[in-house]
């Protein structure tokens, strides 16, 4: 199983676009770091200001939706497919393998995001200031609850990603298909405010930083209830994009 | 003498709505044979061989590999197969080591140094670290062998595997596949529509078509000549004259002919007669020819043969 995953990361980093990702993070990091720099008018500290980029891990999401789901139908638009299940592994255990190096890839954009904006902005105003209060805690403890669960979500995302990869045919499709689901789905979700079940999908519950803030989607959800729906979509889609995966007749 | 099969298909049925893609198909290829799947294009080989190698569900029927189901050992069948599913498609931004190496690690036991000699094997060892983007198609072919061999299967499929190819290149392809078969035993089954590439490939041919079975048979029986006698094609000056001094002196009737040409249904050992005759008659001859009766007449009379039955 070692050397599948491996095999999926060369696919990953040995494409150029795959740098080009983690490069315009890094540069936007930078960019809005010394804007902030030179026009910004509150003083600051660096974790405030590390903190006021924390929205450019959407763009990160983006960017492993995008890996996530092409991992799966480039094999599929490029005919490689046919070698890749015409070895002498199951197709449990090379779906497998993509979706762990998809989870790797995840970590890597979001590790990355957080450490460049981290270490710019520190630089720019120094380390200092760590435990300045902020209205839910002290400021380097809220950034780690946003990015723990900014990660928690873009598994969710992934995951979906992955199963409509599996599903369709078409490589731009799913994937814009699971970038609308990203973009859209928290906000046409709460607009099914009032019915009883709506505290039962997923976009509901993807961002447990609500439960931080104190500000639930919808009346009655609590932590628990969003946890354990997540698990259950986690399961239920994994389970079932494994299931269409290895029945799927490869006419690539 | 009866030789171990090295697979054995049995019923292989594949059902899509209401068409029957490949019907109730049943074949055992031998050890160390190169078995060819003929057929036109549409006729299911393609459709056969993503079956065999688990690309596509079968709708019925069995694979064993060496008497391994592939359909409950996917992964201790497939350790003997090497394939290639019609274009062998390679990740282009990688190198041909990079793709080799790929493939590698997805079997169990394949040391590195296997890889350099694949690539040396197939005569791509100089270009193995450039893109494969940069190859030609002959490479790319030439690199899906490698990928096919790194197991060092036992079995070797190949759809349409002369696509592609320049002719030095399948002259190449097939002293390399019929060695393979002849000294290391490895069955090896191809598919295609050209006749012309079976006859030379091939120690027998299953002739396909609608997804049925029409045949198997030995490509050196249906070279051969029917006993009855060969068709010949004489060029003469005057073909009426010729015609009727055949018809006189040997009760040789034209089979067709044209402005010079005359076709005869005769023996080798007639063909001194007939041209003594012509010769003192006054009838010059040009040329004799005899026409072979090839895999494409035998598969042509066996198709039409299978329409009209229908």
């Amino acid at each position: 199983m070692y050397n599948l995953i491996l095999n999926e990361n060369m696919k990953i980093y040995r494409r150029p676009r795959t740098w080009v990702m983690f490069g315009s993070i890094v540069s936007l990091v930078l960019i809005m770091s010394f804007i902030l720099k030179l026009y910004g008018t509150e003083p600051i500290t660096g974790w405030k200001a590390a903190d006021s980029l924390f929205s450019l891990t959407q763009l990160a999401i983006i960017f492993c939706i995008v890996i996530a789901g092409d991992t799966v139908t480039s094999e599929f638009s490029s005919g490689t497919i046919k070698m890749l299940l015409t070895q002498s592994q199951t197709r449990g255990r090379v779906l497998f393998s993509k979706y762990i190096s998809s989870i790797i890839f995840t970590l890597f954009m979001l590790v990355t995001c957080l450490v460049v904006s981290v270490l710019v902005n520190g630089v720019l105003y120094g380390f200092g200031g760590m435990n300045t209060p902020s209205p839910h805690g002290g400021v380097f403890h809220v950034l780690m609850m946003k990015y723990v669960t900014v990660l928690i979500s873009a598994v969710m995302y992934v995951t979906v990603a992955f199963l409509i990869s599996s599903l369709s045919r078409s490589n731009v499709l799913s994937t814009l298909l699971s970038i609308l689901f990203f973009m859209l789905g928290p906000s046409l979700t709460a607009t099914l405010k009032g019915f009883e079940w709506s505290k039962y999908i997923l976009f509901a519950n993807t961002d447990l930083m609500q439960y931080i803030v104190g500000k639930p989607m919808f009346q009655g959800m609590t932590l628990g209830l969003s946890i354990t729906v997540l698990i259950v979509y986690f399961i239920g889609m994994n389970v079932l994009t494994w299931s269409v995966f290895s029945k799927r007749d490869v006419t690539a | 003498m009866k030789k171990q099969n090295s697979v054995q298909i049995r019923n292989l049925t594949k059902v899509i709505g209401e068409r029957r893609i490949v019907d109730n198909i049943s074949i055992d290829i031998q050890k160390g044979e190169v078995f060819g799947l003929l057929g036109p294009n549409g006729a299911g080989k393609t459709t056969t061989i993503r079956m065999i190698v688990g690309l596509i569900s079968k709708t019925n029927g069995t694979v064993h590999i060496n008497g391994v189901d592939s359909d409950k050992e996917f992964q201790k069948a497939m350790k003997n197969i090497g394939a290639i599913v019609e274009n062998p498609e390679m990740y282009k931004y990688l190198t041909g080591y990079e793709n080799l190496l790929h493939y590698a690690r997805m079997g169990e036991d394949i040391k590195l140094e296997r890889i350099e000699e694949v690539a040396k094997l197939v005569g791509l060892d100089e270009r193995i670290h450039d893109k494969v983007r940069t190859y030609s198609l002959g490479m790319r072919q030439r690199l899906g062998l490698a990928q096919a061999l790194l197991r060092k299967p036992t079995v070797l499929i190949l759809d349409e595997p002369t696509n592609g190819l320049d002719p030095a290149g399948i002259r190449e392809l097939r002293s390399y596949l019929r060695k393979l078969a002849k000294e290391e035993g490895v069955s090896v089954i191809v598919s295609s529509h050209l006749l012309s590439e079976m006859e030379l490939m091939c120690d027998r041919v299953a002739i396909i078509q609608k997804g049925r079975l029409m045949d198997v048979r030995l490509v050196s029986e249906m070279i051969t000549a029917p006993s009855e006698g060969t068709i010949f094609e004489i060029e003469v000056d005057n073909v009426e004259v010729a015609k009727k001094i055949l018809n006189i002196n040997l009760e040789l009737q034209a089979l067709s002919y044209d402005a010079n040409r005359i076709n005869v249904q005769t023996t080798k050992e007639t063909i001194p007669d007939i041209i003594s005759y012509l010769i003192s008659a006054g009838v010059k001859v040009y040329t004799v020819t005899p026409k072979n009766h090839t895999l494409e007449d035998a598969f042509l009379t066996m198709t039409e043969g299978g329409i009209s039955h229908v």
